[in-house]
């Protein structure tokens, strides 16, 4: 064990070490708002590509996925699927548009064409929420991490990664930011190819004789078919639904195109993380596959009560110790670790942006001219989501992490993306049907959540859900585009 | 010389209509009929050869418009 601790801690310290460096180097080039925010808008289309695979590669991507191999068949493959269509609708629906008429923010988008400030307010909100969600989601696979790793209590745990964050963003702002992700990128693509690699050896390089094994290691259900999680067809569309329209409304996704010279640069970046991500997901089936061959059957890996030790979440790094021993399992915990530090930064520069140029510089003082300003609220707020992020994921801890993705995705689906793909190309939306679409999808979506069996059951201890489905984007995006509707009809029908 | 824009603009609904279909076709089979999805292809199972095969499709739409279409074009901005 303190053997595993030395390992693990030295890739641990290294890591956070060479981020740091990174975010310093960074902060000594941010001169102005435009360099905090958008790095400038310099960021070339390959880099932004392997930034943007860094923000969307999260600990549910890595953590979660594999577990959910172990405890729910191969939904994790139903995950990855409706995520990755995603990419190519981004491009062909916004990535474009979006780098046109962005300036250093979502909201900026709308704000390009309606003047009126609830707009930019409800846009502001539904970034927050998005980026709240997402944030629970990042630290509760870190305080799982490194409890399982140190022994650290998960709210020492979660701190630790809080402070840390605040560190990258408070200093080197979106270009640490990037760095960090691409940094972070890379080696999450060096782990997946070799645990890949070194499942395959066991199974002489043959995906067939994985797929056998296991089979064999879970003969009581077939581990290549959806889990009984997805057997109601309402739910399975519905997370479907919000996977795949859920990226279309990630602040931290949308506020990369801001970051790109040019409409070329925003679709070669699209380009480089559709093809990096969809290599990890490949990389991922063998992992999974990998996790129930070797990981399930081995007693080491299990308490008395025969559950994986640490969680779901945690089989790829026992993967990672079978395969490689203490050292190859320090080492991934220590990059999915800085997975989890780099998409935790990611989110909370997209949040704080919304709070000091939104919420503060435009909605509440009205001038976004005073940069010096603006930039210290960014700071603060960068603080206070933090803290925010902290205490809000310790409701959650118990939950899979690729699972409370998919809630976050289906907010995002339910309240950013139908305002903006109306925004972008509907001439026909008014002001108030931007803010009726946005707010109704919001609400729904939070309230159908909260009366699901997620957080009615889950978190608040009832025994029956108020409502039925843990994934709403099926109501709740409907419901967004027919507010928004319904208010752009009422303005065309004053307006005669 | 091939307009390149013009080839962008025409494509993009429908290269939106084919990823958005297949998707949904995918769901809908997970949803109402997964039995299809079991058995084995080549000795890979069907649900991941099918998982496979979007994967495929869905960076090769995004590789199809990346590579075309211009660096910028104007935009239209209106107020109400």
């Amino acid at each position: 064990m303190s053997h595993l601790i030395s390992t693990a801690g030295l890739f641990f310290i290294g890591l956070v070490a060479l981020s740091l460096l990174v975010t310093v180097i960074a902060a000594r080039r941010n001169r102005s708002a435009q360099d905090f925010y958008t790095a400038g808008g310099r960021v070339p289309g390959w880099m932004n590509g392997i930034a943007l695979a860094g923000d969307y590669l999260s600990a549910a991507a890595f953590l979660g996925s594999a577990g959910l191999y172990l405890s729910m068949s191969s939904d994790s493959i139903v995950y990855a699927v409706g995520t990755l269509a995603g990419w190519p609708l981004l491009l062909l629906l916004m990535a474009e548009k979006l780098r046109r008429l962005g300036h250093y923010t979502v909201a900026d988008v709308l704000a390009q064409r309606f003047s009126e400030r609830r707009v930019r307010l409800m846009s502001t909100l539904s970034s927050l929420t998005i980026t709240l969600f997402y944030l629970i989601v990042q630290m509760v696979g870190a305080g799982k991490l490194i409890e399982l790793l140190f022994g650290l209590p998960y709210l020492e745990a979660v701190t630790l990664v809080g402070v840390l964050m605040v560190c990258y963003v408070s200093l080197g702002g979106m270009l640490a930011t990037t760095w960090v992700q691409m940094l972070k990128a890379g080696l999450l693509m060096a782990c997946g190819i070799v645990l890949a690699g070194g499942v395959l050896r066991h199974y002489a390089g043959s995906p067939a004789l994985l797929f056998d094994a296991a089979a064999r290691a879970a003969p009581a259900h077939n581990v290549f078919l959806p889990s009984h999680a997805l057997s109601n067809p309402v739910e399975v569309l519905s997370l479907g639904l919000g996977l795949t329209l859920g990226l279309l409304g990630l602040p931290h996704v949308l506020m990369r195109f801001l970051t790109v010279p040019d409409a070329r640069a925003a679709r070669h970046s699209v380009a480089w993380a559709t093809g990096l991500i969809g290599l990890f997901f490949i990389l991922n089936i063998v992992l999974g596959y990998g996790v129930v061959a070797l990981v399930s059957p081995n007693p080491l890996f299990h308490d008395a009560a025969g559950k994986l030790l640490g969680g779901s979440n945690m089989a790829a790094i026992h993967l990672a110790d079978l395969l490689g021993g203490p050292t190859l399992k320090g080492l991934v915990a220590a990059v999915a670790f800085a997975t989890i530090l780099a998409v935790v930064a990611g989110l909370t520069m997209a949040g704080a942006s919304a709070i000091s140029h939104d919420l503060y510089a435009n909605w509440l003082r009205r001038d976004p001219a005073d940069d010096r300003r603006e930039l210290a609220v960014s700071r603060w707020a960068t603080l206070g989501l933090g803290l925010a992020a902290v205490l809000l994921s310790t409701w959650f801890q118990n939950q899979n992490v690729a699972f409370l993705l998919g809630l976050a995705f289906a907010i995002s689906a339910s309240s950013q993306f139908p305002v903006l793909l109306l925004a972008l190309h509907w001439p026909g939306l008014s002001a108030r049907g931007a803010w009726w679409g946005g707010m109704t999808g919001m609400l729904a979506s939070l309230l159908l959540i909260c009366a699901g069996p997620a957080v009615w059951v889950g978190v608040l201890g009832y025994t029956k859900p108020l409502f039925p489905y843990a994934n709403p984007a099926l109501f709740s995006v409907p419901l967004a585009f027919l507010a928004a509707w319904c208010g752009s009809r009422k303005t065309a029908a004053q307006l005669e | 010389m091939v307009d390149t824009m013009s080839v962008t603009r025409i494509s993009a609904p429908l290269l939106a209509c084919l990823v958005g279909l297949s998707c949904a076709a995918y769901y809908g089979v997970i949803a109402f009929a997964p039995g299809l999805l079991s058995g084995r292809v080549a000795g890979i199972p069907v649900a991941v050869a099918v998982a496979l095969a979007l994967f495929l499709l869905f960076f090769g739409v995004t590789l199809l418009y990346a590579l075309t279409g211009s660096a910028d074009a104007p935009v239209e901005r209106s107020r109400r």
